[in-house]
């Protein structure tokens, strides 16, 4: 293990076995989490993840570098994976017969033909691996009144986060005739596509709060918002990453909290409750007068704010996590493994 | 008759190896040339190959083009995220943010790492061919060094046969044609001369297996050479452009995070120009390595193209040739023979060592 990498995130590089143990440790937690569908998905996010060990990787790679941050592997490392798979099928194909590489590659460990036969058994293994959108946006329409010019929208859009951490965003919302001149989704027929400069509003919002989106969204003009969610996978705390410190003091030497937050502004959530332990709420970094508008917001669209965090850790530091987060007022899900 | 003649005209002289005949020559000269033809074909490959890349960076050149008009218009307009900020509890009808800058860089990123994988994988290609081309230049110096051993044993043979058939030709002169010593006699005359007429065949084809698979040894050379420039090139590229793309990673993923909108215009501008920079150096080297396959591959393959016309007038004449050996061509073809030996005696062939083909590093550039 090596502290560096790049000169703007904090990171770590993991080799060999801790690389190994790392990643099968990252996806036990993904299958623990139970991530249901307002989270990225947790099967193409451990199949992303698959691809990045070193068994899978047959040493081709020196290893694998760990944002400090969110204690997931870097944006670098990700897009590692998402190229070898993209390029996977057309290298098969250069590569050629695999029994050919291997006669070539017969008795000369370390020479390029072994390398070009671990190379084919990489591709091969990855091809088909499902890998999870760093930055992908869907559009579905849920319902049409071309008479009222107004359709309903389910916006998704999956993100790595500049945090390091992957957010999925899930967005329903009405538009309106005010915004047919100017709308934020382009209707035909059945088929629903978001224009660019819509896509590239959330997709700067991922960092922020799911209220902030909302109101961005219902001040907009011409779209009447029912409902935004945001699921976030990480972060995952390690001993030797960066996280919240009354969590890393639960750790000990080989310990793990895991965080999946939902954070949901809605105008069918009954009423406000938070119950994120750790919340980063924007609210909180505002102005009095600026909290004032915001408070006078949520009245004037009519929506409510529900927070909530799941957990996945050790069944020896479950208790003690349990407690922290009721030290916060907190009752949380947690997930022993 | 001596016993070491009669056993010069019954010997059927010790070559190495299989055999030769013009019909064998010619099938190994084919076999040897369909693999040479091959490994062209794989050289054709990999300059398709570039074209593609060459192709896709003009494509991601007119993206950069874009995302440095898009930064130009945001570093026009200071504040965008306080504004927004600002924006947010103003109400009323706003217009969308035009596309993300960091989307942009992130789109951008994504393909440019795309095109240095397939670069740094056909690096390894390249290197697995060139390791290929060393191997196969061993097998033919085996080949080279077999056939200049069994020329030099037919030389001999052909020599002791030329003075043999002198002195059978002497004694028969002094005896009685129709006696029975000078019907064997004859008969032992034209034995000699068809082991003389045989030895001279096996002579010359030795002599032109050796040149005609030292000119292919030449040639899988040259290719190795070529493919060991480009090797060094791309490595180069490679090398360069991944340790861009690590830094523009980490860039990206701290663009997002920052709190303060200068700094983030400061910083993608930053990852802008070395992206920028990124692309510029693979565009100029993939354009430089497409000169130099026209201005190499493609001649090499009209040398190629001469050579086998002249192995084919070779093979002809020879095999027209060694049914009828007179004294004449027999001279002809120990000269021959005796000159190929002389033109090798001044010192060893400079054939480079594997590896050591490759110092031209830029030469791909310098075309």
């Amino acid at each position: 293990m090596s502290e560096g990498a790049g000169p703007s995130v904090p990171a770590r590089v993991l080799c060999g076995e801790e690389e190994a143990g790392y990643v099968r440790r990252v996806r036990e937690i993904l299958a623990a989490a139970r991530l249901g569908s307002h989270y990225p998905d947790g099967a193409k996010l451990s199949s992303h993840l698959g691809v990045l060990a070193p068994e899978v990787h047959r040493g081709l790679y020196s290893g694998l570098e760990v944002d400090l941050r969110s204690g997931l592997p870097t944006y670098r490392e990700w897009t590692r994976a998402q190229t070898d798979v993209r390029v996977a099928a057309d290298q098969l194909r250069q590569l050629g017969a695999r029994g050919e590489l291997e006669r070539k590659a017969g008795g000369k460990r370390g020479a390029i033909h072994e390398k070009q036969l671990a190379k084919h058994d990489y591709y091969a293994a990855i091809a088909a691996a499902q890998l999870s959108p760093l930055g992908e946006m869907s559009v579905a329409l849920r319902r049409s009144d071309p008479e009222r010019k107004r359709a309903e929208f389910h916006v998704v859009l999956d993100k790595l986060d500049a945090s390091g951490l992957f957010v999925r965003y899930s967005l329903d919302f009405a538009q309106t005739a005010e915004a047919w001149a100017r709308p934020v989704v382009l209707l035909q027929a059945d088929d629903a596509k978001h224009t660019e400069g819509f896509r590239s509003l959330i997709y700067q919002f991922t960092s922020y709060d799911a209220e902030f989106t909302f109101l961005r969204l219902a001040t907009m003009g011409g779209l009447e918002v029912e409902r935004v969610v945001k699921g976030v996978v990480g972060p995952l705390c390690l001993p030797w990453t960066k996280g919240e410190a009354p969590v890393r003091e639960l750790l000990g030497a080989d310990g793990f909290v895991a965080m999946f937050a939902l954070d949901m502004a809605a105008v069918d959530v009954p009423a406000d409750r938070d119950n994120d332990p750790f919340a980063d709420l924007l609210r909180e970094k505002l102005t009095p007068e600026a909290r004032a508008e915001y408070d006078a917001s949520r009245e004037r669209f009519g929506y409510k704010v529900f927070k909530d965090r799941k957990f996945v850790a050790p069944r020896a530091v479950v208790a003690g996590l349990k407690g922290l987060c009721e030290g916060r007022g907190a009752h949380n899900v947690i997930y022993g493994v | 008759m001596a016993e070491t003649e009669r056993e010069l005209l019954r010997q059927e002289a010790a070559y190495a190896g299989e055999g030769i005949s013009v019909r064998s020559l010619e099938d190994s000269i084919r076999t040897e040339r369909v693999r040479q033809d091959g490994r062209l074909g794989e050289l054709a490959g990999m300059k398709l190959r570039n074209a593609e890349i060459q192709a896709g960076l003009a494509r991601e050149m007119s993206r950069l083009k874009e995302l440095s008009e898009q930064l130009g218009k945001t570093r026009a307009e200071p504040g965008r995220l306080a504004r927004l900020l600002r924006r947010l509890f103003g109400g009323g009808k706003q217009q969308l943010e035009h596309r993300s800058i960091e989307e942009l860089l992130r789109a951008q990123y994504e393909a440019s790492a795309v095109r240095v994988k397939q670069a740094a994988e056909l690096v390894d290609r390249l290197e697995a061919a060139k390791q290929e081309l060393y191997d196969e230049v061993e097998r033919l110096n085996r080949k080279i060094v077999e056939s200049a051993t069994n020329e030099e044993t037919a030389a001999a043979t052909v020599e002791k046969l030329q003075r043999l058939k002198a002195e059978l030709e002497a004694r028969a002169e002094a005896m009685d044609p129709s006696s029975a010593a000078g019907r064997q006699l004859q008969s032992d005359l034209d034995l000699a001369r068809r082991r003389l007429a045989e030895h001279t065949t096996k002579l010359t084809l030795f002599g032109t297996a050796e040149e005609r698979i030292s000119g292919l040894k030449q040639n899988t050379w040259k290719l190795a050479e070529v493919i060991g420039h480009l090797q060094t090139d791309v490595t180069r590229y490679v090398t360069a452009a991944g340790e861009k793309l690590d830094l523009i990673a980490g860039q990206i993923q701290a663009i997002g995070a920052a709190a303060d909108a200068s700094l983030v215009l400061l910083e993608l501008k930053q990852s802008l120009e070395s992206m920028t920079e990124s692309v510029q150096q693979t565009t100029r080297f993939v354009a430089e390595t497409q000169a130099y396959f026209r201005d190499n591959v493609d001649r090499m393959v009209d040398d190629l193209h001469v050579y086998d016309s002249e192995t084919e007038r070779v093979l002809t004449e020879t095999a027209a040739m060694s049914d009828a050996w007179g004294e004449a061509e027999v001279e002809r073809a120990l000269s021959a023979a005796i000159a190929r030996k002389a033109a090798r005696t001044p010192g060893p062939e400079a054939t480079p060592r594997p590896g050591s083909g490759q110092a031209g590093s830029g030469q791909a550039a310098s075309k």
